[in-house]
Order: structure tokens, then C-alpha cells, then sequence
């Protein structure tokens, strides 16, 4: 009964912070697959309607490079595919350190803004595993969930956040090898 | 010292507040050489390794066979994994583990062929061993008020490169990650005090005693306790273990990787140095393990835990998801400190319906550590779906009870005897655990 009382004394002091869990990274697209889409679930295998996410990343891209400071942020807009092309991330000043840290030999890092119209669930979409964060002045924002998928050539990996509507928000890439990749941001239509 | 106390004093020992979308915390306040060592340890759990030399350093190394390139791609933010969501391609983190059918009717631990896992992944100019898809049939189980259950049982697809025949004898074993956090807490409980646990001084029922799981090392042999069945006896074994089947890389304590009949072609690609993680990332990770504390983020109310607590003793499932074991702590002052994990980490017989199958289908007796019930709060509390046991069969609490079998018989038939109300609050009380 003791744990119960004094356990709660703890977690209130953190009754400020999201309970929902933060984004996983996902394999980078770099394997073979034994057989095929049906190895690992191809573009058809999420478990989201991704259709919108697909078509944008389907469409024309447009050459950007990231920036290297969070309070200069390169700006991407919503519904845009872009081809990005990323730097050394020891080059990079963020605008809140990255929430899931990894070894940064080799690392390579972006970071850039976007604007919310209204209010809303948004989805970046890359097509690496880098880790991705969304961050509100110096705040992380904590994903509402996310998918992966190997095998899907247009998009790696999808996360999902609950945005406040017209704000400017800071997309921060770390971690990750890759060089270059593709980035789509979208909001979630609601019916 | 005073700390520690302080923490113990503050909530259960082991346990604190925290959700896996913050930063992990230890168990016990870290020396500065300690903290750095476990944030240290946190950033390779998270690295994504690359082949070797794309680019070269510390983070090369990858495969050429492997399930997943970081720790955490499968024990998402240390937790159990997210596990199939549904029938198709298995997730990357659902693993096929192998073994053969022996002679004396026991299975081996890995194959010639395969080694101990199937590798899913490889790197160019190799193939994935196998490829894994997951079918399942909706099956109903009824309770003495007429309450219908729906389960999920499971059938494996494993599909070879280019087709062919699975070797006889072969032996499936789908496992879901498990949580790594407290792993170090039952690392330091007493083998003496769960040996105690299998033997009859332990007073545990006959029909529902644990068996020992003894991992024979040459002339000795010591106590498994990790893995759903137990198969290794540290946490630094599991995670050079892990690093060696499913990730390909090399450690200190593992000088190869798991590539069964390839391993001529896996030493003949490119390496990311031997070892490939290097001791002092390697010492880092388990450091990490070891010290990761068991989140707890909610708190139930106190009147409903007492008396599901005691339901939850009064059923037997106590016997073996036992509520307190002891562990000693590392800080000078020597005594065993209460933990609550919900495990005696022995194995039991969990019926027919839980056991892996060979390549005919045929059933292979199976037993399984008894899962630790401690910080499934987290899991609970995350927006994701939620998947238990070894292969994450169970998309629920309730679920999971109605899967035991074997040892777990008796209480499973007890709990389908409770009213709704007893049942509802006792799996509302196993959630904040």
C-alpha cells in the first residue's frame, strides 16, 4: 500500500509530461529482402491511410539544404516533397537537444521550421531511419505514434503529432548516416 | 547513501516515475563516471549501426545478416516490443528463434544452418535467411457467466530464398523483444533465493513449481535468467547475445556473428573491426541495462490494489509471478533490498497452446521463465496497441490470463470464476504494475 501512495508523490511531479510514448527508429533502407514486398510489408502495409503521404512524396521534389541552426531554421511547407540534403551534425546547433541521442560518428543533421494553419494531427514522412523532432521553442514535442516500413520505396518511416494551429514549429533530423533523403509534412484530414 | 534511502524510502526500490517518451533514469543515483557511462550506454542502445565502412567508426559493423540495426528498433525506447499488429509480414521486431528436434525428444538451442535465430535481413551480396508471415485464427473461449473471450492463435509462415522444403525437425520459436528496463535489479537477485523458489522449501505447490533453468558452461554451470526461457544468465551475455544474432555485430564477449552455414561468407565481407562494438560501447550498453530503473507512470487506487493484490495471491497466480523477490544492492551497504517484479524467473510448463511447433506443425513442449509483470504499466499507458506474451498473441491483459495453461491452469481457471467486477478490477490492478 506504501508503494502505491509514495510512487504517486513521484509521478506528480511529472503529471506536466505527456504519458505518450516517444517514436521508435526503425531499420535503415539498407537490406535486402528475402522475398520481396512480402518480407517486410511493402507501401500497401501500413496500418495508417498513407495515401496522402504517398502522393505528396510521389510528386516533383524540391532541392533544399538543412540548416545548421535552430534559430534559423530552413522553412518546408506543408504538402511539399523535398529532397534534402543533410550535414554533419557536429556542424548543427539544435533548438533543444534531440530527443533520442545515438553516437553521432558519421551523423548527419537538419534543421528546419514549418507552419501549422490550424490546429491538427501532421505527419513527417522521410525516407531514412534518421530520428526526427518536433520542437516548440525549446521543447520537444512528444509523438503521438509513428509506422515504419521496409520495402516501401517512397516513405521509411511516418510520425505522427497532435500540433496547436498557427504556430511555427522546428523539425530537427539527427542520428542517422544518410546523407540525403526525402521529407513530405502533412496534415491529417479528419472526417 | 542518503539518497538511496531517500529513493527507497520515496517508492518501491527499483521503480521510478517516468514515461518512455523522457529520458531513461537509473535505479540509484550514478557516480559522474557512472553517468556518463549510461548516457554513454543509452546513445549505443539507440545508435543505428551501418555496414561496415558506410562510414567508418564506431557505429560500423552491420550484418551482413541481421533482424534490425539498433537496439532499439525492436526494444523500443526499452520497452517490450510493439509486436504484429495484425496477420502479415512479421514485424521486425517479432524473431523467429531455431532449434532441432533431438533424438531424446529434447530441441537443440540453434541449427547448423541457421544459427539460433532467422536472420530477415542482410546486406547486398547476401541473402535474408528466411522471410516470416504471421496468419491468425479467431478462436473464443467461454467463462462460467457466459462471458466470450476472442484469442488470436497464431500460425508462423516461414518462407525460404527461392522456395524449398524447411529442414525436418525443425523447431519455430517466435519471440517478442522484451523490456529492458530492471533487467539489473533481477540480475541481482540471489541465485540461492530462486533456487530456493524450484525446491520444496519454497512451498510452492508441486503442480506450479519452477523449474531451475542451469546453462551448462564446461564443468559449471549457472543460473539463466533472461529470456523467455531463460537462456542466459546476465544481462551482459543478453546483450552480446543479441548483438551477435540479431544485430551481426561483434562484442568482446562474442567474437562472431550468428550466420549458421554462411558464416565462411559472413567472414569473408567487410567487418567494422574486431570487435565491431568496441568494449568500452559495449560496457556502456549493459552498464545502461543494468541501471535502468522499472517506469512507473500511474498509481492505482490504494483500497483496489490491496484487494486485487490479494485476489491476485488467492487465485495462485502468485506462485509464480511473485510479487517480491530481493536484490542486493551495489553501494557498500550490502543488504537485499524488496523488489517487486512479479517473476520467480523459473520455468514453467505453459500448456500445448503456448509451445513452439516444428516444421510439420507438430507441437514441442515448451516451458517459459515466468514473464516479470513489473512496468507493464509503461506499456499499458502507451497509445499503442498492446501485445503479451513471447510472440505477442495477447492484444490484452485478459487475453494473455486466458492463454495459460500447464502451470498456469489452475489460476486461469480460477480467475474465469471471479465475477466481472473481481475480474475487471484485478486486471485494472495487474495494468499499474
Amino acid at each position: 500500500m506504501k508503494r502505491f501512495l509514495a510512487a504517486f508523490a513521484v509521478s506528480a511531479s511529472l503529471s506536466l509530461l505527456s504519458a505518450i510514448p516517444a517514436q521508435a527508429q526503425e531499420a535503415p533502407k539498407l537490406a535486402a529482402q528475402a522475398d520481396g514486398a512480402t518480407m517486410s510489408g511493402g507501401c500497401d502495409s501500413f496500418t495508417w491511410d498513407v495515401s496522402h503521404e504517398l502522393d505528396v512524396l510521389g510528386k516533383p521534389a524540391k532541392s533544399v539544404t538543412g540548416g545548421t541552426d535552430g534559430r534559423k531554421p530552413v522553412p518546408l511547407d506543408l504538402d511539399q516533397h523535398y529532397a534534402v540534403k543533410l550535414v554533419p551534425q557536429g556542424t548543427v546547433h539544435f533548438a533543444a537537444k534531440p530527443g533520442k541521442p545515438m553516437l553521432d560518428d558519421g551523423a548527419q543533421a537538419g534543421v528546419f521550421s514549418f507552419h501549422t494553419p490550424k490546429a491538427g494531427r501532421y505527419r513527417v514522412s522521410i525516407t531514412t531511419g534518421h530520428w526526427l523532432d518536433v520542437v516548440d521553442g525549446a521543447l520537444i514535442v512528444v509523438s503521438s505514434d509513428f509506422q515504419g516500413q521496409r520495402g516501401c520505396e517512397k516513405v521509411h518511416k511516418i510520425v505522427q503529432f497532435e500540433l496547436s494551429g498557427n504556430k511555427d514549429f522546428v523539425l530537427q533530423l539527427s542520428g542517422g548516416t544518410q546523407g540525403k533523403l526525402d521529407i513530405a509534412i502533412t496534415q491529417v484530414k479528419t472526417s | 547513501m542518503s539518497v538511496l534511502i531517500a529513493l527507497v524510502a520515496s517508492a518501491a526500490f527499483g521503480v521510478m516515475a517516468q514515461d518512455d517518451a523522457h529520458p531513461p533514469r537509473p535505479w540509484r543515483v550514478l557516480t559522474a563516471s557512472e553517468q556518463t557511462a549510461f548516457d554513454l550506454g543509452h546513445a549505443v542502445f539507440n545508435t543505428q549501426w551501418t555496414p561496415a565502412g558506410e562510414p567508418a567508426g564506431r557505429r560500423d559493423g552491420l550484418g551482413p545478416l541481421f533482424n534490425a540495426p539498433s537496439c532499439d528498433a525492436c526494444h523500443n525506447s526499452r520497452r517490450r516490443g510493439r509486436g504484429p499488429a495484425a496477420a502479415g509480414p512479421a514485424p521486425v521486431d517479432l524473431v523467429i528463434q531455431v532449434g532441432m528436434r533431438q533424438p531424446d525428444g529434447g530441441v537443440s538451442r540453434g541449427t547448423e544452418r541457421f544459427g539460433y535465430i532467422l536472420n530477415t535481413s542482410a546486406l547486398d551480396g547476401m541473402e535474408p535467411e528466411a522471410s516470416v508471415s504471421i496468419r491468425y485464427k479467431e478462436v473464443t473461449r467461454a467463462y462460467a457467466d457466459g462471458t466470450r473471450i476472442s484469442l488470436r492463435s497464431p500460425t508462423y509462415v516461414v518462407t525460404l530464398p527461392g522456395g524449398g522444403a524447411l529442414p525436418a525437425g525443425l523447431v519455430m520459436k517466435p519471440r517478442m523483444p522484451q523490456s529492458a528496463q530492471g533487467v539489473g535489479l533481477l540480475e541481482r537477485v540471489s541465485s540461492l533465493e530462486i533456487l530456493k523458489l524450484a525446491s520444496a522449501e519454497g512451498g510452492v505447490p508441486l503442480n506450479v513449481r519452477g523449474r531451475a533453468s542451469m546453462i551448462g558452461m564446461g564443468d559449471v554451470s549457472e543460473l539463466g535468467r533472461f529470456g523467455w526461457q531463460a537462456t542466459e544468465p546476465t544481462v551482459a551475455s543478453q546483450v552480446a547475445a543479441a548483438f551477435s544474432r540479431e544485430m551481426g555485430l561483434t562484442t568482446p564477449a562474442i567474437d562472431h556473428i550468428d550466420c549458421g552455414q554462411a558464416v565462411a561468407v559472413c567472414a569473408s565481407k567487410p567487418n567494422g573491426g574486431t570487435p565491431e562494438v568496441d568494449l568500452d560501447l559495449y560496457r556502456a550498453v549493459v552498464l545502461f541495462e543494468q541501471m535502468h530503473a522499472v517506469p512507473s507512470t500511474v498509481t492505482p487506487e490504494p483500497t483496489l490494489a490491496a484487494a486485487a493484490s490479494k485476489r491476485f495471491a488467492d487465485i495462485g497466480c502468485g506462485a509464480c509471478h511473485r510479487s517480491t523477490l530481493h536484490a542486493t544492492s551495489d553501494i557498500g551497504d550490502n543488504l537485499a533490498h524488496e523488489i517487486h517484479p512479479y517473476t520467480d524467473l523459473l520455468l514453467h510448463y505453459m500448456g500445448e497452446d503456448l509451445s513452439d511447433r516444428d516444421a510439420a506443425g507438430e507441437v514441442v513442449l515448451s516451458e517459459f521463465r515466468t514473464a516479470p509483470l513489473w512496468g507493464i504499466n509503461a506499456s499499458v499507458a502507451s497509445v499503442r496497441a498492446l501485445r503479451l506474451m513471447h510472440d505477442g498473441r495477447a492484444r490484452s491483459i485478459e487475453e494473455a490470463i486466458a492463454w495459460h495453461g500447464g502451470a498456469g491452469a489452475t489460476s486461469r481457471a480460477a480467475f474465469e470464476k471471479l465475477s466481472k467486477e473481481d475480474r475487471d478490477t484485478l486486471l485494472a490492478w495487474i495494468a499499474t504494475l
